[in-house]
């Protein structure tokens, strides 16, 4: 399945669009109502309430500590909130969902499985052909019987998101998965996210520190700050994305001056 | 650091000797040498130390006879069966107390105090226990293996990495799944550190064991030969256990080579 839609001849820098592109699994919608979350005394998240549509991409920007990961982590399932309730799809959240996949700071790979064993972690049936799919989707189907150790940093965030989306997420949640990359590699994987999303279609939410990285990949940029949302800017701009294009960079201004208060 | 000739004109000679496998063998050689040598000028008594080639007779006989690999079949038995059930218990109350808090409560504190008492200290109770069978030295073998196994493996398995916990949550691996890809593998370069640890009490055990109390074995052999003032057939028995100590080393080696080819350091071999 994820073959018909993942052309292993297309490369991973080639951002053009893929119109006939269907989404593999429907993408999930969130609704959160009145959030509370805090840390030993220390507020973290307090009366949030958010919408995300299906098959939106968000970005969630905030200085350290605003509770960004926090959020993140509570729409994985990972963290429970103090008061307040996440639905997905109208259900309540209760855990982690199959429907709901992580990509993390560091592609947490198990470095004694191979990079194909490590895209197919889940071992579900065809899991060796789902993998392949997924790691030529990628560009990596010629690495896949290497051990991470020998992959750069960006090939090892590669092998992540080729595991996530042997899932067919239809929510990815991305906890600035790009943070430690040199700024080529981040290009890359940036361009190689925003085409995977348009052409498979899931529902992503973005916690980054980057606003031109907000910018460049998001429908809509959210600024948390206090615990709450404190800028709820949406971003209309065509796409594929120029770079540094005039509008771009007054929509980073506007978030900028959300950020810093 | 290799002595290479090679002709002028860029003519390679056809011969060629590499001499820088052979260097770490250059001081034992010259130092037997020198033994034989002082043996045979008169220097070193017969009684305080045999000459090389009087131990190489030795040995040589005691191969003819079949007696060195009757005693050394013996004393590997021993080894082995001492080894397998002190490792599987150390590795298994290891993993059981590294996964289990509520184990760990329970029963590490009482290992650790028993961990104190060196194995050894016990021989008069376990000959108590077991007799002088073969019950006594296996039961020796296994304690000392117990603890180095034990030790590591709680550790390693402890040391579990937490980001990879939390990505098997994500990806909603079994508790097994878990267990047998992220846990058990992550543990597996200190759990292979018990087994050299291990290794060596082993040797230690089953030497100080045979010597004690046994009627057959590499040690029963040396201080059967010691009541006789055979000391060629003495230092003959110490290479064995130098021989067989070795041997198991090197068995350890190919074992982590195996269980952790992942590692960095052996698949950046690889990969070059």
């Amino acid at each position: 399945m994820l073959a018909t839609v993942m052309d292993p001849s297309v490369s991973f820098r080639d951002a053009a669009p893929a119109d006939h592109a269907v989404p593999v699994s429907p993408a999930a919608e969130l609704a959160l109502r009145g959030i509370h979350k805090s840390f030993g005394g220390r507020t973290v998240l307090s009366g949030l309430d958010l919408d995300i549509a299906r098959h939106s991409f968000v970005s969630i920007v905030g200085r350290s500590g605003e509770g960004k990961s926090t959020l993140l982590r509570m729409l994985a399932g990972l963290e429970t909130p103090d008061a307040g309730g996440v639905n997905l799809n109208g259900k309540p959240v209760r855990g982690l969902s199959p429907d709901v996949t992580m990509m993390f700071q560091d592609a947490r790979l198990l470095p004694w499985q191979t990079v194909l064993g490590n895209a197919g972690i889940a071992r579900g049936q065809g899991w060796r052909r789902e993998a392949l799919a997924a790691l030529a989707a990628v560009g990596l189907e010629d690495r896949a019987n290497e051990w991470p150790a020998v992959l750069s940093g960006g090939q090892k965030q590669r092998v992540a998101l080729a595991r996530a989306l042997v899932r067919h997420p239809g929510l990815l949640l991305l906890d600035e998965p790009f943070g430690a990359l040199d700024a080529l590699t981040r290009a890359d994987m940036q361009r190689l996210v925003e085409r995977l999303w348009r052409q498979t279609g899931f529902t992503a939410v973005l916690v980054t520190h980057d606003v031109a990285e907000a910018v460049a990949l998001s429908d809509r940029v959210l600024v948390l700050r206090g615990g709450r949302i404190a800028l709820d800017l949406p971003v209309d701009l065509p796409r594929p994305r120029p770079r540094a294009s005039a509008d771009a960079a007054a929509l980073e201004a506007t978030i900028l001056n959300a950020l810093l208060g | 650091m290799s002595l290479s000739l090679s002709a002028p004109h860029g003519v390679a000679l056809r011969w060629r000797f590499n001499a820088a496998p052979l260097l770490p063998w250059l001081v034992p050689a010259a130092l037997i040498l020198a033994w034989q040598i002082g043996s045979d000028a008169g220097w070193i008594t017969r009684r305080t130390l045999p000459s090389p080639l009087s131990i190489a007779n030795a040995i040589a006989a005691l191969a003819w006879s079949g007696e060195l690999f009757h005693h050394a079949a013996i004393s590997l038995q021993r080894a082995v069966l001492g080894f397998v059930i002190g490792g599987t218990l150390g590795l298994g109350f290891g993993v059981l107390n590294g996964i289990s808090p509520l184990a760990s409560r329970l029963l590490d504190t009482t290992l650790q105090m028993l961990r104190t008492i060196p194995h050894l200290a016990i021989i008069p109770m376990v000959i108590l226990w077991f007799g002088i069978g073969e019950g006594a030295k296996i039961f020796l073998v296994a304690a000392g293996v117990f603890f180095p196994m034990y030790l590591n493996t709680y550790h390693g398995v402890r040391m579990a990495d937490a980001g990879l916990l939390e990505m098997g949550r994500v990806y909603r691996l079994s508790g097994w799944a878990v267990f047998w890809r992220v846990i058990l593998p992550g543990a597996m370069p200190s759990v292979l550190l018990g087994v050299r640890y291990g290794l060596g009490i082993m040797w230690l055990t089953l030497i100080v064991a045979e010597t004690i109390s046994a009627s057959a074995g590499i040690g029963y052999m040396t201080m059967n030969a010691r009541e006789f003032l055979q000391t060629d057939v003495v230092l003959a028995g110490v290479l064995l256990y130098a021989l067989l100590g070795k041997l198991s080393d090197v068995a350890a080696k190919v074992l982590e080579r195996r269980c952790i080819a992942w590692h960095p350091s052996f698949a950046a071999q690889r990969e070059g």
